[in-house]
């Protein structure tokens, strides 16, 4: 019989299948690849969606993506793909894709409230040149700031990094990884004083159990999901404990669910601290040897302007990232009052399940992988929590070996790898060097080649505090790369849109379709998109992944790496940098930023005929040198010899990731432990390196309770967050065609009997209230999401419904990383 | 834009005592084929329609049915019916 096309495609949609399965083929003759048949050229490149760091094999074929699966050579997903990946070709081809710059304008010339016209890339940086210029001219350099992103490739966050903290002197730069992973990385600063996760994703199969602490896995990160799964199947004594603040899909599989009232997460962690230590589980020469204990400062405030009422009655707002030394006997004394009785009555847990879960981690023969996302992290203790968890696993010795593991997932592609590690932080550089540090600056200028004082002592603002400055009219000129602030911040009606519109701002969007942030601006920039450049990601398990450019970009759409390189040739050094350091330094005056921070020797370093053959690069044909390799290099040398070394740039086109540390080409699994980290030295056994003597920090720290709770006038708490509907309902595919009717409806999902008391029933809209606005959408009672009574949940994916007008811009004073898990809220019936 | 046809894999992972269930309410989905499946309870579905949104359609059923612990899709292509049209139907 005739193979036909069909029946290939068929055939190979199943072998692949099984393949990831672990399933025998039967048939596995008729999978004779054909390529006059097939036309397509597969090559592979890591997903663009969450943290997890899928790698995809994408077929193209006549300048399009035709095909895309799973990876089978790749360790993280062996051959499995979630329904986003699906969506990675549908993407990049919707009808409203963006392709020409577009500045509002009236009679001819920009005005703030025009309507949008096609302009091209010279005027879109005349206008923005000038804008930017006279910002740096009048108001100085944090006049000037950018907001980026998680979903930047390592290099488009490190050449934004550079032309902001390098080129305009200004620290005024913030990823959107400050809404989702700051307390994450807070977190690990206090404890261990080095970013990202000990373990890597080899821990789920070594595990006997997990507890997942404010993380819907199963809907968002689904690959690793069912690597859990897997397990749980395979080794039929595996435990899977699950905490949230309501049900949702990941209790499918829990063995102890775990429904607790909001932020009194504190009070069950610092309960199993209490019962390992009064059940002698504490690993009393791991904590002697590789441990020192502290309490941290407490009645730090939540983030809030200081003028508001609760910011200014909080004691310590102003020294909340501090602690001072204790010891064992304190920290025991300190968590003694959390008793399993306590624990039980305010988080509404039955006392049963907090004693099984206490006992997982006491029990010194359970591997335990705690993981945890947003329900951690966006909460005004979210640092905390993160302290906590530790707390449990160091009291324990449970870390840093293959299945006892804290895992903090990540929700972006390369809110690690970008946003953590190139230093878009506005108070960081590369490799968790920090801004305020004059050792650090030093060793920035000096591998950038830029004089002394450059980089300035200034810290930049964080996410919220920028909102706040352009409405305070503070901020002149603002720059956001591929992220949508309008619809993710909170409190978007009193804190956001009007620093937007102040007639003072100039604001630029540079984006793949016309978000909601998109038509808030004054300029939209059309960007590139994945495989239309050559990029890199770094996900959750430090792995760092490379693809090519697959396809050409739609239009005159251009890569967010050449927006920022391109733009640097609008400033020569006058324009951006004080006289006395010019005077200082003449070989750099009449220079432009891209002559001092791309054209420096080191990041022109490599000619385009390293490019592998067969690829496009648009980027390095422009600018005549192989940019991403140069940048990547330069970039690189931050952490080759302190920890955080990366393979040479070729490596990582022929490889599925490499996680760091890289020494000698091997990879590291597990940091912190002898034999498996080459920077823990001979004899220590575990060595938390980031810490000047080697040990990590165990924390007292409280409960402390939240900024707002329900209260008679707004009974609810309302919990914002992802559902997978809004892949599921092609809202991706749909959106793209017109953005305003297709992303699916947010839905409230609220308990039957909370909707029958406000005289309501499943399909009916409601209206929903906080101190800071309002939105309508209809009632679910019966989805996914299972509410207990009092609390709402509405994802916040609709730019029909932004519940982003509901939240508080409240903020975990540490990380400054805002809650969007818990405000009050009314529920009324539309009549 | 020329009319599509949409061909893809799910890999199912079920709880092997309701296998034999999930597999019959699978071969109740339009257009899906069983293709192969482990007694440890991994199920693995082809499935081909003329628009994507079926395929999601059969994710969700899939989730929503009782023994179905995760449902991953693995591979997915879109073909232009004109290169598939003739084959067996």
């Amino acid at each position: 019989m005739k193979l036909t096309r069909r029946d290939f495609a068929k055939a190979q949609a199943g072998a692949v299948a099984a393949a990831a399965a672990g399933i025998p083929l039967v048939e596995a003759s008729n999978l004779v690849t054909d390529s006059d048949q097939t036309q397509m050229q597969w090559s592979k490149a890591p997903c663009r969606f969450c943290g997890t760091g899928c790698s995809v094999m994408v077929a193209t074929k006549d300048n399009q993506v035709v095909a895309t699966h799973g990876d089978i050579k790749a360790e993280v997903n062996r051959g499995l793909n979630c329904v986003k990946g699906y969506f990675l070709s549908k993407i990049m081809y919707g009808q409203d894709r963006l392709t020409k710059p577009l500045l509002r304008m009236k009679d001819g010339k920009f005005d703030k409230n025009g309507e949008f016209a096609e302009v091209s890339w010279d005027q879109a940086f005349d206008i923005m040149a000038e804008k930017s210029k006279a910002a740096l001219k009048n108001h100085g350099p944090n006049s000037v700031a950018m907001f980026g992103s998680g979903q930047w490739t390592v290099w488009e966050g490190y050449a934004a990094s550079k032309l902001w903290k390098a080129g305009f002197r200004s620290n005024n730069i913030d990823p959107n990884a400050r809404h989702c992973m700051a307390s994450a990385v807070m977190g690990f600063m206090r404890t261990f004083g080095m970013d990202e996760p000990m373990g890597c994703y080899d821990d789920f199969e070594h595990a006997n159990a997990f507890v997942l602490w404010g993380s819907n896995m199963a809907e968002m990160h689904p690959v690793l999901w069912t690597r859990l799964t897997d397990r749980r199947l395979s080794a039929p004594d595996t435990k899977v404990a699950v905490l949230s603040t309501y049900e949702h899909r990941s209790f499918e599989l829990a063995d102890i669910p775990m429904v607790f009232t909001p932020h009194t997460d504190l009070v069950i962690l610092n309960y199993i601290a209490n019962y390992i230590i009064e059940n002698d589980a504490v690993n009393k020469s791991f904590v002697e040897k590789h441990t020192n204990f502290v309490t941290g400062t407490t009645d730090i405030g939540y983030g809030l302007r200081p003028t508001n009422p609760m910011e200014a009655r909080a004691k310590n707002a102003d020294k909340a990232n501090t602690w001072e030394a204790s010891s064992f006997e304190q920290f025991a004394e300190f968590v003694k009052p959390y008793t399993l009785e306590r624990a039980a009555k305010e988080s509404g847990v039955p006392a049963e399940r907090l004693e099984a879960l206490a006992k997982l981690y006491a029990d010194p023969n359970v591997k335990v992988m705690s993981l945890w996302t947003m329900g951690v992290n966006q909460h005004t203790r979210g640092v905390w929590v993160n302290n906590l968890i530790y707390n449990i696993h160091l009291l324990t010795g449970k870390i840093s070996e293959p299945g006892n593991s804290p895992f903090s997932l990540t929700g972006q592609p390369s809110a690690c790898g970008t946003a953590r590690e190139v230093g878009t932080f506005a108070h960081r550089l590369p490799a968790d060097l920090l801004v305020a540090n004059p050792k650090h600056r030093a060793i920035a200028e000096k591998i950038w080649k830029l004089p002394e004082g450059t980089v300035s002592e200034v810290l930049g603002h964080h996410a919220v505090l920028q909102s706040r400055k352009l409405k305070d009219g503070e901020i002149k000129f603002y720059w956001t790369q591929v992220t949508n602030n309008m619809q993710a911040g909170p409190n978007v009606m009193e804190e956001i849109l009007p620093g937007w519109r102040n007639p003072e701002a100039f604001v630029v969007v540079s984006d793949v379709y016309p978000t909601v942030s998109a038509q808030a601006a004054d300029l939209i920039l059309p960007s590139a998109m994945w495989v239309e450049k050559e990029g890199a990601y770094g996900n959750a398990e430090r792995r760092t992944q490379f693809w090519h450019q697959l396809v050409k970009a739609k239009g005159d759409a251009k890569s967010d790496l050449w927006q920022l390189v391109e733009f640097s040739k609008r400033f020569t050094t006058e324009d951006a940098w004080p006289t006395e350091l010019l005077d200082k330094n003449p070989s750099f005056k009449g220079k432009t930023l891209f002559d001092v921070l791309f054209a420096n020797g080191k990041v022109n370093a490599f000619s385009n005929d390293q490019i592998e053959k067969g690829y496009n690069n648009d980027e390095a044909e422009a600018f005549g040198f192989y940019l991403q390799k140069g940048l990547f290099e330069e970039y690189a040398e931050f952490g080759r010899g302190h920890a955080h070394d990366l393979a040479p740039f070729d490596t990582y086109h022929q490889e599925r990731g490499l996680r760091w540390p890289v020494v000698d080409g091997k990879e590291t699994k597990w940091r912190y432990r002898e034999g498996s980290d080459p920077y823990v030295k001979a004899g220590k056994e575990f060595e938390f390196y980031g810490k000047p003597d080697g040990k990590a920090l165990i924390f007292a720290l409280p409960y402390e309770a939240p900024p707002e709770w329900p209260d008679a006038d707004f009974p609810f708490w309302l919990c914002t967050g992802r559902v997978i509907e809004h892949w599921h309902t092609g809202s991706m595919t749909d959106r793209v065609d017109e953005l305003h009717k297709a992303v699916p409806q947010a839905l409230v999902y609220m308990h039957p009997d909370d909707a029958q008391k406000i005289g309501v029933r499943r399909g009916s809209e409601v209206n929903l209230t906080t101190r800071r606005g309002e939105m309508r959408a209809r009632v679910e009672t019966r989805g996914r999401n299972k509410p207990p009574q009092g609390l709402v949940f509405v994802p916040f994916f609709d730019a029909k419904r932004l519940v982003n007008k509901l939240t508080l811009d409240a903020t975990d004073p540490i990380s400054k990383q805002t809650d969007f898990k818990k405000c009050a809220v009314k529920i009324e019936a539309i009549v | 834009m020329p009319q599509t046809v949409h061909i893809a894999s799910l890999l199912v992972h079920v709880n092997p005592d309701q296998l034999a269930s999930v597999k019959a309410f699978a071969q109740t989905l339009e257009q899906v084929e069983v293709h192969s499946e482990s007694p440890q309870g991994k199920l693995v579905l082809v499935c081909e329609s003329s628009h994507e949104k079926r395929i999601v359609e059969h994710l969700d059923r899939l989730h929503a049915t009782k023994g179905v612990l995760s449902a991953a899709l693995i591979y997915h292509e879109i073909a232009p019916v004109e290169e598939t049209e003739g084959c067996t139907p």
